[in-house]
């Protein structure tokens, strides 16, 4: 049946186009070249940007962490050439009795998620990888504790290095990753905005994740330190900047997908 | 001590090896994206107008499909092409439920479906189902449907259409879930879906690389198969071996985005890991057949070697991560994290880390926005909890597939549940 469409009063139309979607396949999006690779440049600078100044961005960090810990903050070197502030303070070692328990928990953890219906495969498998990190920890701190090789200063050195990394390479990252959307210049504008605003609660998300990695080694020992680092590190921040993303994009979706001009079909 | 030495060098070997090799899949997710959103489109024949339409037999292996075997029947049957010049071939592979009634009801009604039963000691799987059905298929082109699957009426011209150009060897079409706002699992299955066929199939398309020709809602020259041995029974994941022999052999696989075709996707995780088990099983298979013969052969371009391999070791490399994993937590309880302590070295280990963890949500991102995906797009975080849950699957199918070949084990085709209608 064909549907005789211009007969049909302009809101039905409109309501037509609500439900039925544009053809998947075979259309690109048409967008603005200059505005393309002008944000891309924009992502690229402020990356360098972040990057030549690592020394005053870790001052930033630590300064707040500070304030929030009530400590002081203190100059490192790393690599023997990069300037950064870290918090200073001192980290604490498990009693035995402590990593016994751990070690008891986390084993006991790692056999009832054997045996556990409930929990879906994947949270089982995080938290079986989770408890996996605890469990080499506690064994290591029963058999090594005082041959364990990082202080408290080497684990922020590393945290304010990956972070001020990760701070720098969002802009780049995210102007790359939006900038296939510009088809009207007002998505620059709000390409802009979004990554500004990513990056802000990266910086916030940093600080405030810095304090709680502190105040976890300094109250509950360095036996956290590995599932600190491996389960709530680098790729957490991947979890938020993509929820970000993915935001932006279904936004950028309900708005771009109504609108005609702004696809190229290729038959 | 020198042992401890040499086991550190071998661990921080071994991460420059896997920051290589996953940089190279970056890379990809980077070019193929990019290429697919902004690029020319290359589009399959569609718009050939032709009359003389060359016959063809549909297979569709069956074991106990009571729940979904109808279904496919009636879209088969609603097909928009010439009745006289099509067969439909559904193999009733050891069934113990109502299948084989179904099959015979049909059959009883309709003359150009002609079952197979296959029963008594002939040996299951689908690989020897279709090997079974080849022989008795009269049809020049053979076209493969996965029993859960329910093709758009114009499927099977978009697909046979493209046989026109001599040089292919294999047409395959767009695979849709039909079931996508089941659960949690469906849904994001329906995005990785998207990631795969709108992003990944095109952009090989389009670049001439190696598109993959999927085992179901495909379409293969008969005449060429039956020369190339028809479909290898050793191996779990014939689709990808069909292709790579293809491709070898000088023929390539058409991809047409257009010709969609719904599918049920797994509705729980066990089924889900099930399946990724057995896929990664059979695709590691696959690799160590094929790695050497890929480069040999004369037939495939530098780039075509380059994508085939990356494609190979698709399922194997979340095995090797899974072991990055272990080297790193080894790696700092020695106190060996630092792995380059140059300070321009580290910061590119951070902009790979970014970028790489990054690389697949931009992926599947673009391609559900180019799908007309709106709110949806939003559950694009819970990849994280995938990605280790597919890393363990996978990884547990890339052992499989190692003691295959160590023990010379024979895999056991282990059918994906269905869930229709529960």
């Amino acid at each position: 049946m064909v549907f005789p469409l211009g007969s049909l009063e302009s809101s039905k139309k409109a309501d037509l186009h609500e439900t039925i979607s544009y053809a998947r396949y075979g259309k690109i999006l048409s967008i603005n070249r200059t505005f393309f690779f002008f944000q891309v440049f924009i992502g690229i600078v402020l990356t360098l940007i972040f990057l030549i100044n690592i020394e005053e961005l870790s001052k930033l960090i630590a300064q707040i962490t500070s304030y929030i810990l009530n400590r002081d903050i203190k100059e490192g070197l790393l690599f023997e050439v990069v300037r950064i502030y870290i918090v200073k303070d001192m980290g604490r070692f498990p009693s035995f009795y402590e990593t016994l328990l751990l070690l008891i928990i986390s084993i006991l953890m790692l056999i009832f998620m054997k045996f556990f219906e409930r929990i879906s495969k994947p949270l089982k498998i995080y938290l079986n990888y989770f408890f996996f990190i605890l469990f080499i920890s506690s064994l290591y701190f029963i058999f090594f504790a005082y041959s364990f090789p990082y202080t408290l200063d080497d684990f922020s050195q590393l945290y304010m290095v990956v972070q001020v990394g990760i701070l720098s390479f969002i802009s780049s990252l995210l102007s790359v990753a939006t900038a296939p959307l510009i088809v009207k210049p007002i998505i620059l504008l709000y390409n802009l905005i979004f990554i500004f605003f990513v990056l802000i609660y990266s910086l916030i998300f940093g600080i405030v994740r810095y304090s709680i990695f502190l105040f976890i080694l300094k109250n509950y020992s360095f036996l956290w330190m590995a599932n600190l680092f491996f389960n709530l590190g680098p790729l957490l921040d991947m979890i938020y900047i993509s929820g970000f993303y993915s935001f932006y994009l279904s936004l950028i979706s309900i708005y771009i997908n109504k609108r005609l001009r702004c696809w190229r079909w290729l038959f | 001590m020198l042992e401890v030495a040499f086991l550190i060098v071998f661990l921080k070997a071994y991460l420059v090896f896997l920051f290589i090799l996953i940089s190279l899949y970056i890379i990809r997710h980077f070019i193929f994206t990019y290429n697919r959103i902004l690029s020319e489109q290359r589009v399959a024949y569609h718009d050939i107008l032709d009359s003389d339409f060359p016959t063809v037999s549909i297979l569709i292996p069956m074991h106990n499909e009571e729940k979904v075997a109808e279904d496919i029947l009636k879209a088969l049957i609603n097909q928009e092409y010439p009745k006289e010049k099509m067969e439909i071939i559904p193999i009733n592979d050891h069934s113990e439920d109502r299948t084989k009634e179904i099959l015979e009801r049909y059959a009883e009604n309709y003359s150009f479906i002609k079952p197979l039963h296959r029963l008594g000691d002939e040996p299951r799987g689908k690989t020897v189902s279709l090997n079974d059905a080849l022989r008795i298929a009269k049809g020049e082109i053979i076209v493969v449907y996965d029993a859960d699957y329910l093709p758009l009426k114009g499927q099977i011209r978009e697909l046979v259409i493209n046989f026109i150009d001599p040089d292919v060897g294999a047409v395959m079409g767009r695979v849709i879930p039909i079931n996508t706002p089941k659960n949690l699992l469906t849904r994001l299955l329906d995005m990785e879906r998207s990631g795969g066929y709108q992003v990944d199939q095109q952009a090989r398309f389009n670049l001439g690389l190696i598109p993959q020709y999927g085992g179901t809602v495909g379409a293969i020259r008969k005449a060429l198969l039956i020369e190339m041995g028809g479909f290898d029974e050793k191996i779990l994941a014939e689709d990808t071996e069909i292709t790579f022999r293809l491709y070898i052999n000088g023929y390539e696989v058409l991809y047409n985005n257009k010709a969609e075709c719904y599918e049920e996707s797994p509705e729980s995780w066990q089924a889900r890991a099930k399946q990724i088990r057995r896929w990664s099983r059979g695709h590691n298979q696959v690799l160590f057949k094929y790695f050497f013969p890929l480069w040999i052969s004369k037939k495939l371009n530098f780039w075509q070697k380059i994508d085939g391999t990356l494609l190979l070791f698709v399922y194997a490399v979340p095995f090797l991560f899974m072991l990055g994993i272990l080297d790193s937590i080894a790696l700092f309880f020695l106190g060996e994290m630092e792995i380059f302590s140059v300070f321009w070295v580290f910061l590119a280990l951070i902009a790979y880390n970014s970028f790489g963890n990054f690389a697949s949500f931009f992926q599947i991102g673009l391609a559900c926005f180019l799908d007309g995906v709106k709110e949806r797009i939003r559950l694009l975080p819970f990849f994280y909890f995938i990605f280790l849950f597919n890393m363990w699957c996978t990884s547990l199918g890339a052992l499989d597939a190692l003691l295959d070949i160590t023990a010379r084990r024979k895999p056991n085709w282990d059918k994906t549940e269905r869930f229709r209608g529960s």
